[in-house]
């Protein structure tokens, strides 16, 4: 018995002991290849990265009223709290994805049977066994390769994601993180790229649709395959039927509702794309991070851009666009240069009191240049700096009514000219302003002292560097728009300077303030009086009433500037104020080229500076009259030779200075007008 | 002398038939009142009529027997009438052809010579004005003879009379004959003219001859070597001293001189001229109409003013409109040289202080006016709020007012005196001013360049302004 058992025994022991080497060789090579797949490595880190996740999120920037007009990111990203996501949406989401998303602990196993089953006799997955978590781990953690190791390494994953994760925080990410087509990811950012409005405006049709889209982005495109984006919509208003997660009446209602897709034009592009641009370099500088990406980062950068005005600038220069395009056709048919020269546009307007940057329109079209003409261009801004030369001027001591002298001069080689060309006569202080006579302004510059020109000039808030140079009086050097605006800002704000601005609060995703302007402690530095101020106005006004703003003389009540033209009209320029606004526009070739002879600042930067101020107007901008200090008084004078006169220039003065009747300006008068030779006592031969 | 009576005594005797007819008329006639009428035998045979006025007829009879011993070549042993015969056209001329026994009555020839004098021109109170045909200067002369006229009115003479104007083209034989005719058949007083060189040269030359005395009117016409001419004109060697006197005050080297290229040198000329001023001059000319010629006279002498070892100076010879326009590109070209501007009476007006230029500042200018309430009684200026300046209108008029002023005055004065006209010159030399406030009162009439006196005034500008230096 013993001994026949023995031999049962033994096979039997053999037997179960072959069978155990063969388990323990299959079960090592399955553990050694888990092993080595790292299916079997430790979770914790990898769980790690999602609980402790953080959704990615826009850095938005946003108008002087809040409003959005502006993104930072790497992928456009519109963060949506699970609270604020409609239910409708995560209905849709849970009928066409994963039903039993509540009810089972990560891995559906019923649906990953189904699947293999259908691998099986088909040879292909006709549907995919993934729950909500698994696309999530696989998004989230895992490569998108497709090996039963990183199967099995999801499956675990997904275990221990819903063991650490709430259900809703699972969907929280994934309909926030899941990449959705058009560079968009979450149903947030989705719904602005394919209908352009937010989430929460969407109706269940439109919903659905982007509920659809999980499966295959690229596929259900509605932009580019909308009758595969509406197929897939109906198979998720039906999934969501038969999950029973929404009443047939509703189904019905969503099936026959009409969709419309909106092209997806970033608001980047839209509403400031010059501004938004700058904005970025903007905060970088007030954070002190030369290196730190916004993209992402969920920062909201509050700016003082006025959306409404912003739009009135966009248009005033498109409208502006043909008459350029003409212009450049003109330029380029007698360019000699190989390249073409591109004939652009630019306005910037700043808010008179505070130095807040309302609007700024960098170049004609963003797409196609995205040069910053308002802050990155330095142009000679020509006779718009002259305010510069003339407050000095009306410092020291002389009146709109002074004669000055325009002759010729040359100044070691430079040899400004005018307009009308050499000449020789006499005008009013106000006239060689409105007229723009250049060489008055060489020889006060010269009395007064280059370096006095430019220590005035950076007071007024020029930033861009000065040589001692003569050409200066004249503009004959590179500056910004923001210079220029700076200098006309001063003016307008009675003589007070202060540097524009554009960020008024910059806050993280937290809600913690990282920066704040605070108005209290801007820099305003007085110039020069408000009467000397009040004077420069009136002399800008007489630029309109009497001078080369002549096209505009009907806003010389409320509107006050100054045009500029460099040699052979390269830069072109009009500065003015109102009451409230500061406005510059610039036109002029990116290659520098000459204009011709017709362009100049009154005929291609006037234009689209009236327009602007005319349509904020209308608008509801009003620029309101100015107030006159009582120490001055207005007085119309005689353009030529400064006396009282019914007809002429009104111009400010001094109480103490109001012009009377001139014997001086008499004799300038009686000797042009009859005996040149005066006193000459040429008798005999 | 002998010979002289020689050559006389053996030329054609008619002088018997002369004094017989003379005597004939002067003692039917010496009863009346009136012009006598008097035939002349001339040397041709020629019978011709003379009208003589008593007194003048009376002087012939009176010296009736001294003629009778003039000899024959009186005239050309006497020069100043040798020459004036070669002027006299008709019957003066048979004077020369009186013959003579007795050489003895030389002794008497003054006398004669007066009565001669007297017959041919004084008493006529009547001034002889030469001028040219009308030109650029006519606006001028208008008001000089105007004010002349308002003078001798004021002195008591008919005016329309007085002044006899003749207009002479511009060659000197022409002015020669006018001048003559007008000192031997208008008879005037004084001659007054020279505003062209030929016409000052033949006004001169007559003066000289007959001992006329003649105003030159021009700053630059010369006077002659005859003491009968004088010039009267604003002061430009007292002008041109003053002003060089200044500058060497500033410690001015190197003075650089601008001025319209037909514009009047005078002074300019005389100041260079003062060869031991030490002055170096350089100079530049321009068209007024022509801000790039002005420009490059400024550019072509930069380096002159530049470059000046003392300070330098800019001497502006034009108005105050061209000072302005001329200081302004000069100090935009150099600032801050510390460049003395100088110049002349046109600089003045308010023009060239208001607005206040600080390339002015310190500027000094000569000028022949110094107060214009200082001016003479018969005319004001229009006054200004400082008692320097009046109105460009005003100015330039004032100037020849003035002119017209001395004119008118030197002018009565000859008429006044009714005596021979060398001696109207004579007591010229010694006359001294008393009409008015605004010539020193101290002074001779003339000095002794046989230029009229006439005050000068040193300017200079501070602020707005201008101040007596």
């Amino acid at each position: 018995m013993f001994l026949r058992a023995r031999p049962n025994l033994g096979f039997f022991t053999v037997a179960i002991a072959g069978i155990c080497v063969v388990a323990v060789l299959i079960f090592g090579g399955i553990y050694a290849y888990l092993w080595s797949e790292g299916v079997l490595e430790s979770e914790q880190d990898q769980i790690q990265k999602l609980t402790a996740a953080i959704i990615p999120d826009n850095s938005t920037v946003l108008d002087r009223t809040g409003v959005k007009i502006g993104e930072y990111f790497s992928y456009y990203h519109i963060q949506i709290p699970y609270e604020s996501i409609p239910r409708p949406m995560i209905n849709a989401l849970l009928a066409v994805e994963d039903r039993k998303f509540f009810e089972h602990a990560g891995v559906n196993w019923t649906s990953i049977g189904r699947a293999f089953v259908s691998v099986a006799t088909s040879g292909h997955l006709k549907q995919g066994g993934s729950t909500i978590t698994m696309q999530l781990v696989k998004n989230y953690l895992l490569t998108r390769e497709k090996k039963i190791s990183r199967k099995l390494r999801e499956i675990i994953l997904s275990y221990y994601v819903e063991k650490n994760l709430s259900k809703e925080r699972i969907l929280e990410l994934y309909l926030n993180t899941m990449y959705m087509g058009h560079g968009a990811y979450g149903v947030g950012a989705a719904s602005m790229v394919y209908y352009g409005k937010p989430l929460s405006e969407l109706s269940l049709a439109e919903m659905s649709l982007l509920a659809g889209l999980f499966k295959a982005p690229s596929a259900y495109d509605p932009h580019k395959n909308p009758t595969a984006a509406i197929k897939r919509q109906q198979v998720v208003l039906n999934a969501m039927v038969a999950a029973n997660l929404a009443s047939p009446e509703e189904i019905a209602a969503a099936k026959k509702a009409r969709l419309e897709f909106k092209p997806w034009t970033p608001i980047n592009e839209t509403v400031a794309p010059f501004f938004i641009a700058w904005i970025r370099t903007e905060v970088e500088r007030l954070l002190n991070e030369n290196e730190m990406v916004l993209n992402d980062r969920g920062y909201k950068i509050s700016t003082t851009l006025d959306r409404k005005i912003q739009e009135l600038a966009n248009k005033s220069v498109l409208a502006h666009s043909a008459p350029l395009e003409a212009l450049q056709t003109r330029v380029n048919l007698h360019r000699k240069k190989k390249t073409t020269e591109r004939i652009e546009a630019a306005l910037f307007a700043t808010d008179v009191r505070t130095g807040a940057i309302l609007s700024m329109v960098g170049g004609r079209n963003f797409q196609e240049s995205q040069f910053n003409r308002t802050i990155s261009s330095k142009r000679s801004p020509g006779s718009s700096f002259k305010p510069v030369l003339y407050s000095l001027a009306l410092e020291k001591g002389m009146t709109w009514a002074d004669l000055v002298y325009v002759s010729p001069v040359d100044v070691g080689g430079f040899r400004p000219k005018n307009h009308v060309g050499d000449e020789m006569t006499e005008v009013t202080l106000i006239k060689a302003l409105a007229k723009s006579i250049n060489t008055p302004v060489v020889s006060l510059a010269q009395k007064y002292g280059i370096k006095t020109v430019i220590e005035r000039a950076q007071r007024m808030g020029v930033t861009s560097p000065m040589n001692l140079e003569t050409g200066i009086a004249i503009g004959g050097f590179s500056a910004t728009m923001l210079d220029v605006d700076s200098i006309y800002r001063t003016i307008a704000n009675d003589g007070k300077q202060s540097a524009a601005f554009a960020i008024t609060k910059i806050e993280d995703r937290d809600g913690k303030v990282l920066y704040q302007f605070d108005p209290t402690v801007a820099t305003h530095v007085q110039v020069f009086s408000p009467e000397i101020a009040t004077l420069l106005r009136s002399g800008l006004q007489a630029v309109l009433t009497n001078g080369t703003g002549g096209a505009i003389s009907h806003m010389a009540p409320y509107a006050a500037g100054k045009t500029g033209t460099s040699d052979d009209s390269r830069d072109n320029w009009f500065a003015g104020f109102t009451k409230e606004l500061v406005v510059t526009t610039w036109v002029g070739g990116d290659g520098h080229s000459s204009l011709g002879d017709g362009a100049s600042g009154a005929s291609l930067a006037l234009p689209i500076w009236a327009q602007f101020l005319t349509d904020s107007m209308a608008a509801g901008f009003l620029a309101t009259p100015w107030t006159t200090p009582e120490s001055l008084v207005s007085v119309t004078i005689d353009p030529d030779y400064g006396s009282p006169a019914d007809v002429g220039i009104p111009a400010l003065f001094f109480k103490n200075k109001v012009p009377q009747k001139s014997q001086a300006a008499d004799d300038m008068k009686t000797l042009k007008q009859g005996n040149g030779s005066y006193r000459e006592l040429k008798l005999g031969e | 002398m002998n010979e002289s009576c020689r050559q006389a005594s053996n030329q054609r005797v008619i002088w018997p038939i002369y004094i017989f007819f003379l005597s004939l008329i002067m003692s039917g006639c010496s009863f009346i009142g009136a012009n006598r009428s008097v035939e002349v035998v001339l040397s041709t045979n020629e019978v011709v009529k003379v009208d003589l006025t008593p007194r003048h007829y009376r002087a012939l009879s009176h010296c009736q027997q001294a003629i009778s011993s003039i000899p024959q070549n009186l005239f050309a042993s006497l020069a100043p009438l040798t020459n004036e015969q070669r002027a006299l056209l008709k019957w003066p001329a048979q004077l020369t052809n009186l013959k003579i026994k007795d050489c003895s009555w030389f002794q008497k020839r003054g006398e004669i010579l007066d009565e001669l004098d007297s017959l041919f021109s004084s008493k006529s109170q009547r001034i002889g004005i030469i001028l040219p045909p009308i030109s650029a200067n006519e606006p001028a002369l208008n008001i000089i003879i105007a004010q002349m006229r308002k003078e001798l009115q004021r002195e008591g003479f008919h005016s329309d009379g007085t002044l006899i104007i003749r207009r002479v083209e511009k060659n000197k034989m022409d002015a020669l004959k006018v001048a003559a005719e007008l000192v031997h058949m208008d008879r005037v007083a004084m001659l007054i003219g020279g505003l062209h060189p030929t016409h000052a040269s033949a006004i001169a030359q007559i003066a000289d001859q007959s001992q006329t005395p003649a105003l030159i009117i021009s700053a630059n016409a010369p006077l002659g070597r005859s003491r009968q001419t004088m010039r009267v004109y604003p002061p430009l060697k007292r002008l041109a001293l003053r002003l060089t006197a200044a500058l060497k005050e500033q410690k001015v080297q190197d003075v650089v001189v601008f001025y319209p290229a037909n514009g009047n040198l005078e002074l300019f000329n005389i100041m260079k001229g003062f060869t031991t001023s030490g002055l170096r001059y350089s100079q530049a000319t321009y068209s007024p109409d022509d801000p790039a010629s002005i420009l490059a006279a400024i550019k072509g002498q930069t380096s002159k003013i530049g470059n000046s070892q003392g300070r330098p100076a800019v001497l502006i010879f034009d108005n105050f409109r061209m000072v302005r326009h001329i200081v302004n590109m000069v100090t935009t070209a150099l600032p801050n040289s510390n460049i003395l501007f100088a110049g002349n009476q046109q600089w003045r007006s308010p023009a060239l202080v208001v607005p206040r230029d600080e390339g002015l500042q310190g500027a000094i200018f000569v000028d022949f006016i110094g107060s214009y309430r200082n001016l003479p009684d018969l005319f004001e200026a229009p006054m200004t709020d400082s008692e320097y300046f009046t109105t460009a209108e005003a100015a330039s008029r004032l100037d020849y007012l003035i002119i017209g002023h001395r004119l008118g005055n030197l002018a009565a004065e000859a008429a006044r005196f009714g005596i021979n006209r060398h001696e109207v010159a004579a007591r010229f030399q010694s006359l001294k001013n008393r009409w008015d406030t605004y010539f020193p009162t101290s002074e001779l009439a003339f000095d002794d360049g046989r230029e009229s006196s006439w005050p000068v005034f040193l300017f200079g500008v501070t602020d707005n302004t201008i101040k007596e230096l």
